[in-house]
């Protein structure tokens, strides 16, 4: 189990992250926030990249700092901006990377060859990966995150660069992973979540705004969504989530405490309450409140 | 160990490396040719050494040159070694040190401890001066020539690549991670931050390696134009070599009497450990600043600001600074010309340039602890 506890981060004057308490066990982890609103921060915390100003994080009740390699054993990463060696061949990126977290060589090239199926890159293994597109690099640091079988997998905007097919391809993957480990993704991309997270950790103003299943923070809009004519007037405060077509008509979809006349309640999604808890940030509509 | 395998590889998969290395040899090619005018002597001297001997004290050299075909150099040979001289002979070290701190103008507590140096000699002076290898002939008049030409411009270039070489070598193993963005991906494995251990292993073992090529691939075809192996057992403490000190000749006062051989095999040695000295001190730069361009800046600027600080010291007669700043790799790398001899005004100390090369040894490897330890405690954005 992994464990956050009271954790802030400064960076000279500047906070980034403050006071965030959190509890991860086995299972899909939505790390849902906007750009800047500190996910990275706390990702490079939790592998140990940073380290926490206040506060401390645990693994099975020890701080991490204080297991050092052991920690970094069970521990699978793939960093939002994934590098590689231009002139390498996905083998032997792998390979290095199979040394450094010290799978056995036994075990490396059997491991090589099950990951690189696993991605949908057994033809690509031993071209040089600098003529790979954004997504087969994409899945080339996907297979890399789990070259030591990792407890704990900490993913940073893993689907971008990915195209649809791979990006459904990819959730079905981490949801067969997830089954006896945590699995940390960290996200603006709501459908990447919407789907398979456990439990959605959203941040605000650089604090842990909330860590619940996906359904229980939709429910808090339940019957505040609605949909209706682009040309209909609204005259009670409201926030205009999107525009979408039906037909012949457009229709505008936007939240508000009393639904106007003639509006089409509809279930609320992740990205309704993403728009919703994040307006401000936006800075698209007037905030609205509830 | 799989570790330091793949580091030392990335090292020498890197094309620059290998144009580095292209070049420096093409170059030390051209430095070969620039004493190709003094050859035909050399090889004359060399060539008749089975029958003269190398002694210019012994009646067999004379004897030796009768048996030779008359001819230019054989006149030019027995005209040098007609009276042959042994510099060491009465030597008063004492007075060669007052004559020297005078040049420098030295005063004071230093102007004592210059002069302890040549007190120390003293007892060299007149071992050498007893065993009589200053009758030894090198290569006669010569001589100052072909050990300069050797030491000074040879080696000297070989070992100036090899350091500059093993700083790249160095600085590109600890930056090559943010080069290619993958410092967050590889310190955030089990190997973690401890992966700069190997990395620095890589370095010092790559920039010793090539360095051992330079020298290889430059002295053998030195060896091979110049007749070196003829010359090797020659002591350079022969009357015929010399220093010179500003404009003033003096003799070739080595700390032990050498033959060419183990002042060559000496130079090639402390050379290495210089390499090493370079490689920790390139490391502390890039374990400081991680990006290769800027840890090269901060290695450039100190490299300049240690040349330019004994100079600066001797102008404003800071004898304690001018000491120190002689000390430092780099004044230590440019003296390689005179390494193991008393060196003039440019050492306090005896084998100054190997208790200095030792002593960076250690200060450098603190200096790479300290830095390891600061990364580790360092976040990494």
């Amino acid at each position: 189990m992994l464990t956050v506890d009271n954790v802030t981060k400064k960076y000279g004057g500047f906070t980034a992250l403050e006071g965030v308490s959190l509890t991860f066990s086995e299972g899909v982890y939505g790390l849902l926030a906007p750009n800047g609103a500190g996910k990275t921060t706390l990702i490079k915390m939790l592998t140990t990249l940073l380290f926490p100003t206040s506060g401390q994080i645990l693994w099975d009740g020890t701080e991490i700092g204080a297991l050092g390699a052991r920690y970094r054993d069970i521990l699978g990463y793939l960093p939002q901006q994934f590098g590689y060696y231009r002139n390498d061949t996905p083998r032997q990126f792998l390979r290095y990377l199979a040394a450094l977290k010290g799978v056995p060589r036994s075990r490396t090239e059997r491991r090589i060859d099950e990951l690189l199926s696993l991605v949908s890159l057994p033809d690509a293994a031993d071209k040089k990966m600098k003529k790979f597109s954004g997504g087969m690099l994409q899945r080339v640091g996907i297979a890399q995150a789990m070259l030591n079988d990792p407890k704990l997998l900490i993913l940073d905007e893993p689907t971008a660069g990915l195209d649809p097919k791979e990006r459904v391809r990819f959730r079905n993957i981490i949801h067969a992973l997830a089954q006896d480990r945590i699995v940390i993704l960290s996200t603006h991309i709501v459908s990447d979540i919407e789907t398979i997270a456990h439990q959605v950790v959203m941040l605000r103003d650089h604090r842990l705004y909330c860590c619940e299943p996906p359904q229980s923070i939709c429910g808090g809009l339940r019957g505040k969504v609605c949909e209706l004519p682009a040309e209909a007037e609204v005259r009670v405060p409201h926030l205009l989530l999107g525009e979408r077509q039906d037909g012949e008509n457009t229709l505008h979809r936007l939240i508000c405490e009393t639904p106007p006349l003639g509006a089409r309640i509809v279930p609320p999604t992740l990205e309704d309450v993403f728009l919703y808890v994040y307006q401000d940030e936006e800075g698209g509509n007037a905030a609205v409140s509830f | 160990m799989r570790l330091f395998r793949f580091e030392l590889g990335k090292l020498f998969r890197l094309p620059m490396l290998w144009g580095f290395l292209a070049l420096s040899l093409a170059l030390n090619g051209l430095f070969l040719m620039t004493g190709i005018h003094g050859r035909p002597w050399y090889t004359y001297v060399a060539s008749v050494l089975p029958v003269t001997f190398q002694r210019t004290d012994d009646p067999a050299f004379a004897a030796g040159l009768d048996t030779l075909p008359a001819e230019e150099f054989r006149e030019v040979l027995r005209a040098q070694a007609a009276q042959p001289r042994n510099v060491f002979d009465g030597m008063d070290a004492a007075a060669v040190g007052q004559a020297q701190a005078g040049l420098l103008g030295v005063t004071g507590k230093w102007a004592d401890i210059f002069a302890r140096k040549y007190e120390a000699y003293q007892p060299v002076a007149d071992e050498i001066a007893a065993s009589g290898d200053a009758y030894d002939v090198y290569a006669a008049e010569a001589t100052h020539d072909y050990q300069v030409f050797l030491i000074g411009v040879i080696l000297h270039a070989a070992l100036t690549e090899a350091l500059l070489l093993a700083v790249l070598l160095t600085l590109y193993a600890f930056g090559c991670e943010e080069q290619n963005h993958t410092d967050l991906l590889v310190f955030s494995t089990r190997a973690g931050r401890a992966l700069n251990r190997y990395k620095l292993a890589a370095a010092l073992c790559a920039s010793l390696l090539c360095c051992l090529l330079l020298y290889l691939l430059t002295l053998v075809p030195f060896a091979l134009l110049y007749r070196l192996r003829d010359f090797l057992s020659m002591h350079v403490s022969s009357s015929f070599n010399y220093i010179l000190v500003g404009v003033a000749r003096f003799p070739f006062m080595v700390w032990k009497p050498f033959r060419l051989a183990g002042y060559l095999g000496a130079s090639l040695a402390l050379g290495l450990a210089l390499v090493a000295v370079f490689v920790l001190g390139a490391a502390v730069c890039g374990l400081l600043l991680r990006n290769t361009y800027l840890a090269f800046l901060l290695w450039f600027t100190v490299s300049v600001g240690s040349l330019a600080l004994p100079m600066l010291c001797a102008d404003a007669k800071i004898w304690g600074g001018y000491f120190l700043g002689l000390c430092l790799p780099v004044p230590v790398w440019l003296g390689q010309q005179e390494w193991f001899t008393v060196q003039g005004i440019s050492t306090f100390l005896p084998w100054q340039e190997t208790v200095c090369t030792f002593a960076n040894l250690a200060v450098f490897a603190v200096l790479v602890l300290l830095a390891a330890r600061r990364f580790r405690r360092k976040d990494l954005c």
